[in-house]
């Protein structure tokens, strides 16, 4: 059975569960989609590792499907004898063949992306917004099921040879860099956007907990007169205002013309990959593979740094521990000063919350500390690596 | 020619190796991106090292063609940058 059919199974008896249950129980709309989304999302997660079928008896070779794929605009990536094909930022489906009782088999399996564990992560600890994630998911799985069991299938219904032909020699290798110089630019271009929205959000909490504060100390000391409390909180409000939207100007300022360089660059590297496979650059004067392949070479360590950059996008599960540990030990502290409990009850979450921000703060610069010396290391290899082969490149030219 | 620059050596391999077929001067100029001198100079070299030959046509205009000698070297260069992307080389 295909995917969209299982998941519109899946939706439809939801649906009949839950007007069930709101008819016997007293609910609403919001009960209904939490209902909805929660069961959409536990399925996907829990049928992710289970392998599905694209086509019987058929068993093109790996190189083949990655220079489809690549030929179609896909982020392609060959790793043991798999290919994992990017559909769109939220999922990757690995597309492998294997053994059945007919014989060979065409398969693919999910991998969701950190983005993908993240944003389900953030749903389910936020969990009004379990209805969006599951239309994100059921959009993404759409998606999969078009490119695997309607575009793949179809493709290779027949007997596929002449991509196979294709995919080899220099057209194949053409195609292998372009698509993954593209790969590598889309990623950095992702990276950086993350990175970019990553600090909003850092600088929309420091604004957000200073103002929260700035409140706090107005309210409950006996500083202010009673009558001066209300001029003073719209001024406070009103400079936080301003003040994130410098922040916010100076942040767009600042990433706008890198990411709109990257994205040029990515948009690039996509057409000439899609020109190149569909034949469209033989006429083209002005295009050169080459160069573009030697131009993009130049470009990775700057690109390298920037995916650094993003702790947010490298690694998600580490970044959501930061930020839960500082939100909950500024909200601890928050909570523990302007609470009235037991003496004891109140320094006790004090110190917790001291310690949860200390933890926190610990573990991001231990992070960027190891990340930094990889970066080094990296960025030193690369341009050994990329001087290298200009001039073993330079030479074998010399040499002919 | 002591230094060929490999932008355009490539830039010509690669113009060749697209066409499938035997090229007019003028146009493969045009693709390497250099002025017509510094052109001739290339081209000179490249027949020297059997990466191209010129063919004469019925229409009395010379045309460069890529040899088999010249697809291997584009083949390789190809190959390697595939490889510096790939972070393997």
């Amino acid at each position: 059975m295909r995917l969209v059919v299982k998941l519109a199974a899946v939706v439809a008896s939801t649906i009949v569960l839950s007007l069930s249950i709101m008819v016997l129980l007293p609910a609403d709309l919001f009960y209904l989609g939490f209902i909805l989304g929660m069961t959409i999302v536990l399925v996907a997660v829990v049928s992710y590792p289970f392998k599905l079928s694209i086509l019987e008896e058929r068993n093109p070779s790996v190189e083949s499907i990655a220079f489809w794929s690549r030929s179609m605009g896909y982020l392609v990536e060959e790793q043991s004898g798999k290919v994992w094909v990017g559909i769109g930022r939220w999922v990757r489906i690995a597309v492998f063949s294997g053994e059945s009782r007919q014989g060979h088999k065409l398969y693919y399996k999910l991998d969701p992306t950190p983005l993908a564990w993240s944003t389900l992560l953030v749903c389910l600890l936020i969990f009004f917004l379990v209805p969006i994630c599951a239309i994100i998911l059921v959009y993404a799985l759409a998606r999969v099921s078009m490119f695997a069991e309607r575009d793949l299938a179809q493709t290779y219904k027949g007997d596929g040879r002449s991509i196979s032909k294709r995919s080899e020699g220099i057209m194949g290798s053409l195609m292998d860099g372009l698509s993954e110089a593209y790969r590598l630019s889309s990623e950095t271009l992702d990276a950086m956007r993350s990175h970019y929205h990553d600090l909003m959000v850092v600088v929309a909490l420091v604004v957000f907990l200073s103002w929260t504060t700035a409140l706090f100390v107005i309210t409950w000391t006996s500083w202010v007169h009673d009558e001066s409390v209300l001029p003073i909180v719209v001024a406070i409000s009103a400079v936080t205002v301003l003040v994130l939207l410098a922040a916010f100007l100076f942040l767009r300022r600042s990433y706008a013309p890198r990411l709109a360089e990257l994205d040029k660059w990515s948009k690039r590297l996509r057409d000439e990959t899609l020109a190149v496979s569909s034949g469209e650059w033989k006429r083209d004067d002005q295009l050169c593979a080459f160069d573009l392949l030697v131009e993009t070479s130049a470009k990775l360590p700057a690109w390298m740094d920037y995916r650094r950059r993003s702790v947010w996008y490298r690694n998600p599960a580490a970044s959501m521990l930061i930020f839960l540990l500082l939100w909950w030990g500024v909200m601890g502290i928050l909570t523990s000063v302007t609470a009235y409990w037991d003496l004891v009850v109140n320094a006790l979450g004090l110190i917790l919350s001291i310690f949860a921000i200390v933890s926190g703060l610990y573990l991001y610069f231990r992070i960027r500390k190891k990340d930094e010396k990889e970066h080094e290391r990296a960025t030193a290899e690369w341009n050994s690596r990329i001087e290298n082969a200009h001039q073993l490149i330079g030479k074998t030219i010399e040499d002919l | 020619m002591e230094r060929p620059d490999m932008y355009v050596v490539a830039r010509i391999l690669e113009r060749l190796w697209r066409e499938e077929g035997p090229v007019l001067k003028t146009r493969l100029q045009i693709g390497a991106r250099v002025n017509y001198d510094v052109f001739v100079r290339y081209l000179d070299w490249m027949i020297k090292k059997e990466l191209v030959r010129f063919e004469k046509n019925p229409d009395g205009h010379e045309r460069v063609r890529l040899t088999a000698k010249g697809e291997e070297a584009y083949r390789r260069l190809v190959q390697w940058m595939n490889e510096v992307i790939h972070g393997r080389l």
